[in-house]
């Protein structure tokens, strides 16, 4: 099998509640978009039933409408390829070429006439955003003569559509009224300027429109068509109003926000509203089934809440969690074969890349999110960091809140996953067990979790040694994590860790000084730095097997393998490491450098075991990565790539492995990026792509060198020889001072 | 019989089962948990008896990409996995498609014969077989109909296997027959077994020439494995339980050795590990038996067994055992360890368990927070040295126990207590473990009395004591305080004894980290102390400028005399104040 065979395979990720979900009109499928897909799933179940698949490029609207009587799904691309599907059959029905450019929107017109198929679609023309009626059978266009100035992006713009009557547009603080079937004619209102619209929709049968503001109201307007339009105001929310919809007949909408909370307001008495609070995230869209007994709630943690009538949540439709940050990284969690990472706000999720699912999340923080205030950004304890034992009967989890003003927060817990429950279950908590942050966690590798350890780093400066031990006391006995020693190196921050394949030895990075700790006993046993290197060693990886003696060291600009039976440099090679990854299954390493390519080595020989400069080079910045072993990983005859996946999950969100294989995946347009141009140019030519230098003749650097030596040597070589004593005398002495002296006094 | 009755499906995310009361209960075993329950409303009039997994028609394309392992086939993983559906047969006859991703029946064929429907088998999830009575019916999945329809032999079919690749199907009923599908001839007859066949399944171990099934009977304690490729009419190897079959995962290493995990009715799961190749005499053994039982804690002996429900292989090692009762079940891996004859889980009775409804529709898990955690700061959290841990229990020596007993009685000789001190107290306290003896007696903060009674304490209490006293130096403000006190006294009075003892360092230990945690905020204290003093004085001065002023400005000026000068000097006192 040709390398060359090697490519991505998504895995997940990816938002699904970038369009507003869509109801079948039975209300018993829900339609999503997700890139250039719509998923169907069952509304009852949340589990995926169909995927209908257009082109290659993103979708930009869709909808559910009766074509020919029969119920059909339309979706629009953003090339304008407008693809229209029967749902009975899953047959693709027709596939047109609309002649608009630069489309940002695209919305069903439903007609009384059901031959026909015409859509509303905005597009973008010297700056202004227009408006036009699409006959798309016949592939003719119709403009209005209306259109908006877009100056700058900061403004979203947002459409809404009544049926075949008449269609609403809100953009800063104004709004737009239009008649479907009247090109020269709008009306047009305008609110302060300290409000400004973030979303609107339109009733399904009258001329009523919601829109919902920054400043939290819903304004119901009427008589939209009139010069002097009525305007009522719901007001609850305090934060913008992400989200409006009217229920099918039109008698009480529901309204949503960044507080997490459903509102359902009637329409006739504003005091009258119900609630839904505690939605796991910010909602972005609201969608009712046609016969109101379910509600779609999409919110910003990637996820489709499918409620009933009585605001009770009965599904769920979500695959990889879409958090803020994935600060913790990738970890592969042994007993769930599944991924471990950052999901919602204080919660890690279990991701299983095999079947794509999320098993389900843990909440590690245990309290309630705190949404923000109008004029104050809360802040929230998240996890940051995550680590799992070699048999997966331990967690420890990291998290921090980290105020810029008052007092942060910093927490190390301990969990234990009880056998017995089928659950985690908190051991120990430990408050501050740093002074800032905690940089790393790591446990050691051991395959016996009794007097088991962890090691955490800290922006303090110091790494501190936790230890598994058995406490009993006069009420209870049972085991605790306790702090059992810290270690620190001459004042310098450190940033890299990582323990041998057997946990008996541990290696922290100091600066640029690479150092190796027993964990045991919290004794120094050597430290190693290049002179020549004055970067900041930010991994530090020791080699698995048969090259358990040797030590990856990697800054950013810098890999080197030192070896720690000789305590000498084996090589180095000059390379801007961003991600160091080790495969537990075999001796290699991979490495993701800044410029986005892809090296695989193994630590004993600077020759490459596989490159790619062009795998990752379309895709967004990496920023976590792992090996997780695949299905067929005992079978030792076959490749990397097969035996253990790279996974990586990159700044869209989106996780992928490297493998073989029909790359599937769809992968946005190529931004040009910076490094590339500077790689076209002529001192880009001028330079390989990569550097390997063999450094055998550099062993044994001392970490500092008495003067003392060589003057005795000087004295040896100066004295007249008939003043010397007889060499079997000085002999020691002098053979002596060429030895190496190790620094002992930082032990 | 009760084993076509459950099934895993083919990728093991998913359990299947018919309860006794006709119900259709389908679980995660990935997430753990209880998908679906599906009754459907002819289950008492003709309950569902049998169902085998198939995949949903719009997964059957990258299905055949999927199977092999790399080294067979150029894998493809299909772009998402998809639900697979699940055919019931009934006892009327009736063979109904449900779906688990719609939760609903997708289709119910009908076979107009009347026959209660007892096994099915598919490969390629387009013809289904199923037995009937004696016959066997041949049904398309695509067309909703009953294909064919042959009798099969005298007795009633009790099991039905299709072997992938080639037109041919097993049938069993005490005796196991080979057919070609198309001739409808019976091309090999396998008979071993003593009572009916209720158990087929085909292993395939790498080569296709290789073809092997085996096959468990509802009165043999035991699964034979047969060849198909030879002519051999005896079983090749038989393999040894303690009941009957209920399910059988078999899993093909890479090396080719084939390991079998069977259930049996009495729900422990035996595992075996087998190279297939040539016919071998005596049975085998297992090689490790699972066992999942729950520990009431009511007593020292028994424990109740949980039964295992069904079991398949994750990879080589690792096994998904589903446990519990029909009603609840729990699904987890274990790793088999091969060295061990008998395994044994200890498990909470999922019964006792409570989930709840909401988490699982939203796909989170709390985690477990009770009152044994430890809740720790730096101050509370260091140990000593390595703690090393010591073979058994460790026996008091005879010799300390005995001068245990001399030292009390010494103390109940001179047993008359004095006011400034309490170590007889203390010592009692120490001995029973009572919380609130050593309050009473450490709570005191009076200097002699804590001295006296350091004084006439006994040597063997001195390291109790100080485990006792680090507990409170770890506590907060007071028993801090108190804590320390008492330390300070034993320090100076029992310092040789301290010194000689050689696990001092380890007494000492979390004192120390605890110390030097506190002390780190020392140096920032004293700084704020000297700002503060610094501060304190200049506003103390300040003010008591002001209230001399205060008195001058309370009182009537006997005369206004406008000076520049002095109203300056206000206006500079008031800008001190702000």
């Amino acid at each position: 099998m040709a390398e060359e065979d090697v490519t991505l395979i998504f895995k997940g990720g990816g938002s699904i509640v970038g369009h507003k979900p869509i109801f079948s009109s039975d209300g018993e499928n829900v339609y999503v978009c997700w890139k250039n897909k719509i998923l169907e799933y069952s509304a009852k179940t949340s589990k995926l039933l169909y995927e209908y698949e257009g082109s290659k490029d993103p979708i930009i609207g869709y909808d559910y409408f009766l074509y020919d009587s029969f119920p059909c799904l339309a979706a629009c691309t953003t090339t304008g390829k407008v693809t229209i599907w029967k749902t009975v059959t899953y047959y693709k029905i027709l596939e047109k070429q609309i002649p608009v450019k630069q489309i940002k929107d695209f919305s069903v017109v439903a007609w009384e006439n059901e031959g026909d198929f015409k859509g509303l679609v905005s597009f973008m023309y010297k700056n202004r955003l227009k408006f036009t009626l699409v006959d798309v059978k016949k592939c003719v266009s119709k403009d209005y003569s209306f259109s908006i100035k877009l100056e700058d992006q900061t403004h979203k713009h947002y459409i809404g559509i009544s049926g075949s009557k008449y269609f609403s547009v809100a953009h800063r603080n104004e709004v737009y009224f239009v008649r479907l079937n009247d090109r020269e004619n709008y009306t047009k209102c305008k609110i302060q300027d300290s409000r400004t619209f973030t979303c609107i929709t339109c009733h399904p049968s009258e001329e009523v429109v919601l829109t919902g503001d920054t400043s939290g109201r819903v304004v119901v307007w009427q008589d939209i068509f009139s010069t002097k339009q009525i305007q009522t105001v719901f007001h609850w929310h305090t934060l913008p109003v992400r989200a409006v919809c009217f229920s099918t007949s039109g008698s009480y909408f529901y309204s949503g926000g960044e507080e997490c909370v459903l509102v359902k307001w009637q329409f006739h008495d504003s005091y009258e509203k119900k609630f839904l609070p505690r939605i796991g995230a910010e909602i972005e869209h609201i969608s009712v089934a046609d016969n109101n007994t379910c509600v779609a709630v999409s919110t910003r943690d990637n996820a489709v809440r499918i409620l009933d009538n009585q605001m009770d949540q009965i599904g769920l439709i979500q695959h990889l969690v879409l958090g803020k940050q994935y600060e913790s990284g990738l970890i592969y969690d042994p007993r769930t074969k599944a991924l471990v990472m950052n999901g919602n706000q204080g919660h890690i999720q279990f991701y299983s890349p095999h079947d794509m699912c999320l098993l389900y999340s843990v909440d590690v923080v245990g309290r309630n999110k705190i949404t923000n205030e109008r004029d104050c950004v809360m802040e929230n304890i998240e996890v940051t960091k995550t680590a799992v034992s070699r048999t997966g009967v331990w967690l420890a989890t990291v998290e921090e809140r980290r105020d810029p003003v008052y007092h942060s927060e910093l927490r190390l817990k301990f969990w234990k996953f009880s056998s017995e429950q089928q659950r985690f279950e908190l051991n120990t908590s430990i408050e501050y067990p740093h002074d800032k942050s905690v940089k790393n966690i790591q446990f050691q590798p051991m395959s016996n979790d009794d007097s088991l350890r962890c090691v955490t780093l800290g922006d303090d400066k110091k790494f501190r040694i936790w230890q598994l031990v058995d406490f009993t006391t006069v009420y209870k006995t049972g085991v605790v994590w306790k702090s059992f020693g810290v270690g620190f190196y001459r004042d310098l921050n450190c940033c890299g860790l990582s323990f041998s394949v057997d946990g008996s030895l541990m290696a922290v990075g100091f600066d640029k000084i690479t150092t190796a700790w027993t964990p045991d006993l919290c004794e120094l046993k050597c430290s190693l730095v290049h002179p020549s290197h004055k970067e900041k060693i930010k991994y530090v990886k020791f080699g698995y097997s048969n090259q358990c003696h040797l030590l990856v060291s990697a800054s950013a600009l810098q890999l080197s393998v030192w070896n720690l039976l000789t305590l000498c440099l084996l090589w180095t090679v000059p390379v801007r490491v961003e991600l160091l990854v080790e495969d537990p299954l075999s001796t290699y390493m991979a490495v993701l450098t800044s410029n986005k390519k892809v090296f695989l080595f193994s630590p004993i020989s600077p020759d490459l075991v596989y490159s790619n400069e062009h795998l990752l080079k379309k895709h967004a910045k990496v920023i976590a990565a792992t090996f997780v072993p695949s299905k067929y990983s005992n079978d030792a005859g076959l490749k990397w790539f097969e035996r253990s996946h790279l996974h990586f999950i990159d700044s869209n969100n989106e996780l992928y492995y490297i493998s073989t294989g029909s790359s599937t995946e769809f992968i946005p347009d190529l931004v040009e990026d910076v490094l590339e141009n500077e790689e076209k140019s002529a001192f880009g030519k001028m330079t390989p792509k990569l550097h390997l230098t063999r450094e055998q003749g550099e062993p044994k650097k001392h970490l500092f060198k008495k003067d003392v030596n060589e003057r005795t040597f000087k004295k040896f070589l100066e004295a007249p020889i008939h003043t010397m004593a007889p060499v079997r005398f000085t002999c020691y002495s002098l053979l002596k001072s060429f030895i190496i002296q190790k620094d002992k006094t930082n032990t | 019989s009760r084993t076509m009755a459950l099934q895993f499906s083919k990728d093991g995310k998913y359990f299947a089962f018919i309860s006794t009361d006709g119900k259709l209960k389908v679980w995660d075993t990935v997430s753990n948990s209880f998908e679906q329950e599906f009754t459907p409303d002819f289950h008492l009039t003709s309950p569902c008896t049998c169902l085998h997994f198939v995949p949903s028609e719009t997964a059957k394309k990258a299905l055949e990409f999927q199977e092999a392992s790399p080294r067979k086939k150029k894998r493809r993983e299909s772009v998402s996995n998809r639900t697979p559906n699940i055919i019931l047969g009934s006892t009327s006859g009736l063979l109904f498609l449900y779906s688990i991703s719609s939760a609903s029946l997708e289709c119910t064929i009908n076979s107009h014969t009347s026959q209660p429907i007892s096994c099915l088998s598919t490969v390629d999830s387009e013809s289904v077989y199923s037995g009937a009575d004696q016959d066997i019916l041949l049904w398309s999945l695509q067309k909703q109909k009953l294909l064919q329809k042959w009798k099969g032999g005298n007795e009633k079919i009790t099991s039905v296997l299709a072997i992938p690749d080639n037109n041919q199907i097993l049938t069993a009923s005490k005796s196991i027959k080979l057919w070609d599908v198309d001739a409808k001839e019976v091309l090999q007859v396998f008979t071993g077994h003593s009572s009916d066949v209720i158990f087929l399944q085909y292993v395939n171990p790498r080569r296709s020439e290789d073809a092997y099934f085996i096959s468990g009977s509802k009165g043999d304690r035991l699964l034979s494995c047969w060849s198909l490729n030879s002519n051999n009419k005896n079983a090749v190897a038989n393999f040894l339980m303690e009941d009957i079959v209920q399910n059988v995962s078999v899993n093909v290493a890479g090396d080719g050795s084939t390991n079998l995990a069977a259930t049996v009715r009495s729900g422990v799961v035996h595992v075996y590990c087998h190279t297939l190749n040539g016919k071998c005499n005596k049975p085998f053994k297992p090689k490790t038996t699972l066992q999942v039982v729950s520990d009431t804690g009511q007593s020292n002996e028994t424990v109740t067994p949980i039964r295992i429900m069904g079991v398949i292989y994750r990879d080589d090692e690792t096994l998904c055992i589903g446990y519990g009762t029909e009603i609840i079940l729990t699904f987890e891996n274990i790793e088999v360890s091969a060295y061990k004859k008998v395994q044994c889980l200890v498990r909470k009775d999922p019964r006792t368990q409570s989930v709840s409804k909401e988490n699982q529709v939203l796909k989170t898990q709390s985690p477990i927070v009770n009152d044994s955690v430890q809740y720790l700061s730096l101050n509370t959290s260091s140990v000593g040295t390595v703690k090393r841990k010591s073979g058994g229990a460790v026996e008091i020596p005879m010799e300390k126990r005995l001068e245990n007993l001399t030292l009390n009685k010494v103390d109940g000789a001179s047993a008359v207590p004095k006011a400034d001190n309490m170590a007889q107290l203390l010592i009692q306290g120490l001995h029973s473990k009572d919380r609130d003896i050593l309050r009473t007696v450490l709570y005191r903060k009076d200097d002699t009395v804590v001295r006296n009674t350091v004084k006439r304490l006994p040597v063997t209490v001195l390291i109790p004591l100080i485990q006792e006293l680090t507990h409170f130096i770890h506590g907060k403000t007071l028993s801090s305080q108190i804590g320390c006190l008492w330390l300070k006294h034993i320090l100076q009075v029992h310092a040789s004894m301290l010194m000689s003892n050689p696990e001092l360092q380890e007494l000492l230990g979390p004192v120390l980290g605890s110390i030097e945690s506190r002390l780190t905020l020392l140096t920032p204290l004293h700084r704020l102390k000297g700002r503060l003093s610094l501060l304190v004085s200049q506003v103390s001065g300040s003010n008591s400028n002001n209230s001399l002023q205060g008195v001058d400005e309370n009182e009537e000026p006997l005369l206004i005399f406008d000076d520049k000068d002095s109203s300056e000097s206000d206006y500079e006192d008031v800008d001190i104040n702000k």
